[in-house]
């Protein structure tokens, strides 16, 4: 099984650090899509099937958060397990994130080993 | 405005460090004022700015010819791959936005909330750079035998 994964930043170099950190995860992928902001985010959200998505919160047009909400508010969106990549280090922040449905969250930087263990607790252990 | 004092400077030294060897696996270490000398050559200048209980910026000031090294080196590219002129704006970026990240909590605690704008970037000439140096606002480190100022600039909450 292989995975469609969005990634949600508005900065180039971090799409391409996150896309090559599942690489070196060794997670099966599919399909991975990227989108500068959230208003891009969730119209590829509805245009494809997603498995996971990693998003920045600090984004302009419309940031991570404003996305979340959005997508709480779509019956075919909101189940979309959501994982925040982002440098905000605020508990406050967080623990609201996580009380969206927010289903993880990562400070940057991230690592393969990190990445691999937050998409196995999520998409299930795919070395099986 | 408030001027850097001796703790923030620590901080910024200690988060400074470990997202450049983190993020862009460059280390370094700090500069004297005398060893700011550079040649000739523009300079790129990302700065973004933050509003919490105080409100202020972040800004980092690199030469041109390092900041090719530091796209290439947290796209984790190969030596024979072409980094382009926006791409090193972009790590740039990203490079600031971490450095501010970690900054904030550093500085205001976990607990604090903290907005922070989007990082934007300018070139600045060689007489652009050595008036910043001249301001004494900064803190100067090499990486990778090349000078990098930072600055942390906050005033009250207006």
């Amino acid at each position: 099984m292989s995975f469609n994964i969005l990634i949600v930043d508005d900065s180039r170099t971090i799409r391409s650090v996150i896309k090559k950190t599942l690489y070196i995860a060794g997670v099966p992928l599919n399909e991975v899509y990227e989108a500068s902001n959230g208003l891009e985010g969730l119209q590829c959200m509805r245009d494809n099937w997603i498995d996971l998505c990693f998003a920045d919160i600090n984004m302009p047009v419309m940031n991570g958060i404003e996305m979340i909400e959005k997508m709480l508010e779509d019956q075919l969106l909101a189940k979309l397990p959501v994982v925040i990549v982002s440098t905000e280090g605020s508990k406050t922040r967080i623990e609201e994130l996580f009380k969206k449905g927010v289903r993880a969250y990562l400070r940057k930087p991230i690592t393969p080993e990190i990445v691999r263990n937050v998409v196995k607790e999520i998409l299930g252990d795919y070395d099986e | 405005m408030i001027m850097m004092n001796k703790e923030d400077r620590k901080i910024l030294h200690d988060v400074c460090f470990s997202v450049f060897e983190q993020l862009a696996f460059m280390f370094g270490d700090e500069l004297e004022d005398d060893e700011l000398e550079t040649g000739s050559g523009f300079f790129l200048r990302a700065t973004m700015g933050f509003r919490g209980q105080m409100q202020g910026s972040v800004s980092i000031v690199v030469p041109e010819t390092i900041s090719t090294t530091l796209a290439a080196n947290i796209l984790g590219l190969d030596d024979d791959q072409e980094v382009y002129p926006e791409t090193a704006l972009d790590a740039l970026r990203e490079l600031l936005n971490t450095i501010t990240g970690r900054l904030m909590t550093e500085i205001f605690g976990e607990e604090a909330v903290i907005d922070l704008s989007i990082p934007v970037t300018e070139q600045l000439s060689h007489a652009d750079w050595e008036s910043l140096v001249e301001s004494d606002e900064y803190l100067a480190v090499n990486i990778d035998e090349n000078p990098v100022l930072i600055t942390l600039q906050m005033q009250q909450r207006q």
